[in-house]
C-alpha cells in the first residue's frame, strides 16, 4: 500500500503531463490530417527536426521565442515537403512519410555531426530557459495548493498551449466553417470540388497544421527538461501520437483521453522502477498502451463492419 | 512493369527465367535514375559544407570494393537487408503492407537464441536449423495477427504493424529485463548460443558469414515461390484484385493470413541469422532499424524478387561506404541517412505509373 502512494501523488501528475503533452499535440496535429483523410505517419519526423532545430536555434541565439520559432518553422518545411510530394506530385502517402522520418533523421544527425562534431547529441552549455509557469515556493507544503505545486510548478507554456489546443481545434473542426471543409474534404472529396472549393489545397492546409503542432510539441521534447538534443530523441513519440490519435477515432477531445493514457502508461512506467516494492515491470507498463490502441482499432472496425452489414 | 500474369502452360522454364531477369533489368532503370538524382543532391551537399567531393565519393561508392575486409563487411550488412527487403515484397505482392519487419525480425532473433542456448547438446545443423524454425514460426505467427485482423476486420495493416513493432520490442526488452537476462553481462541481452550454432565466417576478419548464403536462398526460393507455385500465383491475384481473385475462387482470406506469416517468418529468420552469425546472442538494439530499411531496398528493387536482392546488395554498398567515406574523409557518414529519406521520400513520386498503380490497387483492394 505504502508503494501504491508512493506512485499515485502529485508528481505522477506532473510526470503526467510531462510525457503526454507531445504525444497529444502529435495527436492533434493527426486529427487535422486524419480529418482530411491523410494518414501522417510522417509526424515522427517532423517532432524530430524541430526538436533539434528548438535546441540549434535556441543555443545560437539565447532566446526562447527564437527557439520556438526555429522549431516550428523547421516542422512546416518537413510538412510542406511531404505535402507537396503526396499531395501534388502523388506520391504514396506511406513510403513518403517514411522517407521523411529517414529524412528528419538523416538531416538532424549529419548536422549534429557537421556542426557540433558529434554523432550522438548536443548539449549546450548555455540555454535560455524554456517559459514555465513558476507557482509560490510557499505553496509547496500547504494542503491542496502543495498538489498544485508539485504537478504544475515548473511545467512549460507548450503544456498549456496543448491543453489549449484541444478546444480550439475542436471549435475549428466542428463549429467554423473551414473546419467543415476540411472534414468534407476526407469524406467526399468530389462534393467539395463541386462546391468549388479545392480538397488539394484543404488537404495542404491539414498537412501544414500539423507541421504546426509537431513543431510545438518537438520543443517540448528538447526544452522541457533536457535543453539538449539526442539522436533519434522522438522515439517513437510521433508513432505513438498517430496511435493516440486513432485511439481517440480522429476527434481533438478522444486524442486527449488516449494521450493521457499514453502518457500515463509513460509516467508510470518511468516510476515503478524506483518503487520496488511495487514489483511491476516498466515494460509491460509501457506495452499496454499499444495493445490497448490495437484492441481498440480492431473493435472499432468490426462496429463498423457491423453497422455496414445491418 | 514486372507483373506476371500467373504461368503459362506452355512457356519453358528456361523461356520465363530470361523474361523474368529482363523485366528484372526494367526494373532496374527507375530506381538507378532515383538514386542518381540522390547522389547529386549529396554531391552538392558536400560542396555546400566545403568539402571536396571527389575522395568522398570515391570512397563512398568504390570503398567496399578496395579490399576484402571492407567487401566482406558489405556483405555482412546485406545480409538482414536481403531478409527484410523480402520480408516487404512477399506481403506487398498479396496486397498487405507490411512495416512490422522490425518487430518480426526482434522476436525471430530472440526465440532463436532461446533455442540456441537451451538446446545446446543438438549438433550443429540440426541446432541451426530449429533456430530458423522457431525464428520463422515466431515471426510468422507476429505477422499473421495482423494478416487476420485485417483479413477479417480490415483492419490497416500498415497501422497495426507498426503498434506490433513496439509491442515485439517491449516484448523482448521484457525477456531479457527478466527471466532470459545474462547476469553475467552488462545489459539487455540473452546468454551466447550454443558454440556449434554459430555460423562459419566467410571472408575473416570481415564479418560475413554463411548466413549471407541462407539469406540469398531465402530471396531465390521467395521468387520461386511467388512466381513458380500455385500459391505464390494465388497471393499475386489477392495483391492485385481481390474481388477478381475472390471470384475465380481464390481464399482470398486464408491467402492473406498465409502471406503474412511467410513474410514475417522470413524477417524472423533474418533475425536469428543475426544472432547466429553476429553477436552469437539476442541483445536488446541489435538491429538498427534493418525493417524500415528492407523496406527502401524492396521498394528501390520495384517489388520484383530479383531487384529487391540486388538493391539489398546495393543499399548495403551505399551503408558501408558511407562508413568508409567517414572514416578516409572530413564527410559525415549520416550523409547516406540523408540520401535514403531523399530516395524513399521521392521514389513513389517520381515512379512510373506501373509502381503507382500497384500501390493504387493494393489500396484500392483494401
Amino acid at each position: 500500500m505504502s508503494g501504491l502512494a508512493q506512485l499515485v501523488n502529485a508528481d505522477l501528475v506532473g510526470a503526467l503531463l510531462l510525457y503526454t503533452t507531445p504525444i497529444l499535440l502529435a495527436a492533434i496535429g493527426c486529427v487535422f490530417t486524419q480529418q482530411a483523410n491523410i494518414l501522417n505517419i510522417a509526424m515522427e519526423g517532423m517532432m524530430l527536426t524541430a526538436a533539434f532545430f528548438a535546441i540549434a536555434v535556441g543555443a545560437a541565439t539565447q532566446s526562447v521565442a527564437l527557439a520556438l520559432a526555429g522549431a516550428i518553422a523547421s516542422a512546416m518545411v518537413m510538412s510542406a515537403v511531404f505535402g507537396y510530394v503526396v499531395l501534388v506530385l502523388g506520391a504514396d502517402v506511406f513510403v513518403a512519410g517514411i522517407g521523411i522520418n529517414l529524412l528528419a533523421d538523416g538531416v538532424t544527425v549529419f548536422l549534429l555531426e557537421r556542426l557540433y562534431n558529434n554523432e550522438g547529441s548536443y548539449t549546450p552549455t548555455t540555454f535560455p530557459t524554456m517559459w514555465q509557469l513558476a507557482l509560490p515556493s510557499g505553496w509547496a507544503n500547504a494542503p491542496v495548493l502543495g498538489f498544485l505545486y508539485h504537478a504544475l510548478n515548473g511545467q512549460t507554456v507548450i503544456v498549456f498551449v496543448a491543453l489549449l489546443l484541444v478546444v480550439v481545434s475542436h471549435i475549428v473542426l466542428y463549429r467554423t466553417k473551414i473546419g467543415v471543409h476540411i472534414r468534407a474534404t476526407g469524406e467526399n472529396p468530389e462534393a467539395v470540388e463541386a462546391a468549388g472549393l479545392n480538397p488539394t489545397w484543404l488537404k495542404f492546409l491539414t498537412v501544414m497544421i500539423s507541421g504546426v503542432c509537431a513543431g510545438l510539441g518537438g520543443a517540448q521534447l528538447a526544452m522541457a527538461t533536457l535543453d539538449e538534443f539526442i539522436r533519434e530523441m522522438t522515439n517513437g513519440v510521433g508513432f505513438i501520437g498517430l496511435s493516440a490519435e486513432i485511439f481517440g477515432n480522429a476527434t481533438p477531445i478522444g486524442s486527449l483521453i488516449a494521450s493521457a493514457v499514453f502518457g500515463l502508461a509513460n509516467a508510470v512506467a518511468d516510476r515503478v522502477q524506483v518503487i520496488p516494492s511495487l514489483n511491476v515491470s516498466p515494460d509491460l507498463v509501457l506495452m499496454l498502451p499499444y495493445v490497448v490502441t490495437l484492441v481498440a482499432l480492431t473493435l472499432a472496425m468490426i462496429r463498423r463492419r457491423r453497422a455496414r452489414i445491418a | 512493369m514486372t507483373e506476371h500474369s500467373a504461368p503459362l502452360v506452355d512457356e519453358t522454364l528456361r523461356g520465363t527465367l530470361v523474361a523474368n531477369l529482363r523485366s528484372a533489368g526494367e526494373a532496374l532503370v527507375q530506381p538507378a535514375l532515383t538514386l542518381a538524382a540522390a547522389l547529386v543532391i549529396g554531391l552538392l551537399l558536400i560542396v555546400g559544407i566545403g568539402e571536396n567531393p571527389i575522395p568522398a565519393y570515391h570512397a563512398f561508392l568504390f570503398g567496399s570494393f578496395d579490399n576484402a575486409l571492407d567487401f566482406g563487411n558489405l556483405l555482412a550488412k546485406a545480409t538482414p537487408l536481403i531478409s527484410t527487403a523480402i520480408c516487404v515484397m512477399i506481403a506487398f505482392r498479396g496486397g498487405a503492407f507490411n512495416v512490422g519487419g522490425e518487430g518480426q525480425m526482434y522476436l525471430g532473433a530472440f526465440w532463436g537464441a532461446v533455442i540456441g542456448f537451451t538446446f545446446v547438446g543438438l549438433p550443429g545443423p540440426l541446432l541451426i536449423v530449429a533456430i530458423m524454425i522457431a525464428a520463422g514460426i515466431a515471426g510468422g505467427l507476429w505477422a499473421a495477427i495482423a494478416g487476420a485482423l485485417k483479413a477479417f476486420w480490415e483492419v490497416d495493416e500498415v497501422v497495426s504493424t507498426l503498434l506490433m513493432n513496439y509491442i515485439a520490442m517491449l516484448i523482448t526488452q521484457y525477456f531479457v529485463d527478466n527471466q532470459f537476462k545474462d547476469v553475467t553481462a552488462g545489459g539487455p541481452m540473452t546468454a551466447y548460443v550454443a558454440r556449434q550454432a554459430w555460423l562459419p565466417q566467410m571472408l575473416p576478419p570481415s564479418a560475413v558469414t554463411i548466413g549471407l548464403l541462407i539469406a540469398i536462398a531465402i530471396g531465390i526460393a521467395s521468387w520461386f515461390l511467388m512466381f513458380r507455385t500455385v500459391w505464390g500465383a494465388n497471393v499475386r491475384a489477392v495483391g492485385t484484385n481481390r474481388r477478381f481473385a475472390q471470384a475465380m475462387g481464390v481464399n482470398v482470406r486464408r491467402t492473406l493470413i498465409q502471406t503474412m506469416f511467410i513474410s514475417g517468418a522470413v524477417a524472423g529468420i533474418g533475425g536469428a541469422i543475426e544472432v547466429m552469425g553476429v553477436e552469437h546472442r539476442f541483445y536488446q538494439g541489435f538491429s538498427p532499424g534493418f525493417g524500415f530499411l528492407g523496406l527502401t531496398a524492396a521498394l528501390l528493387g520495384r517489388l520484383n524478387p530479383w531487384g529487391t536482392l540486388a538493391m539489398a546488395f546495393l543499399y548495403a554498398a551505399l551503408l558501408n561506404g558511407a562508413a568508409i567515406m567517414q572514416i578516409q574523409t572530413p564527410v559525415p557518414n549520416p550523409l547516406v541517412n540523408i540520401l535514403e529519406g531523399i530516395i524513399v521520400v521521392v521514389m513513389t513520386a517520381t515512379a512510373r505509373p506501373a509502381i503507382r498503380g500497384l500501390l493504387r490497387r493494393k489500396r484500392a483492394a483494401a
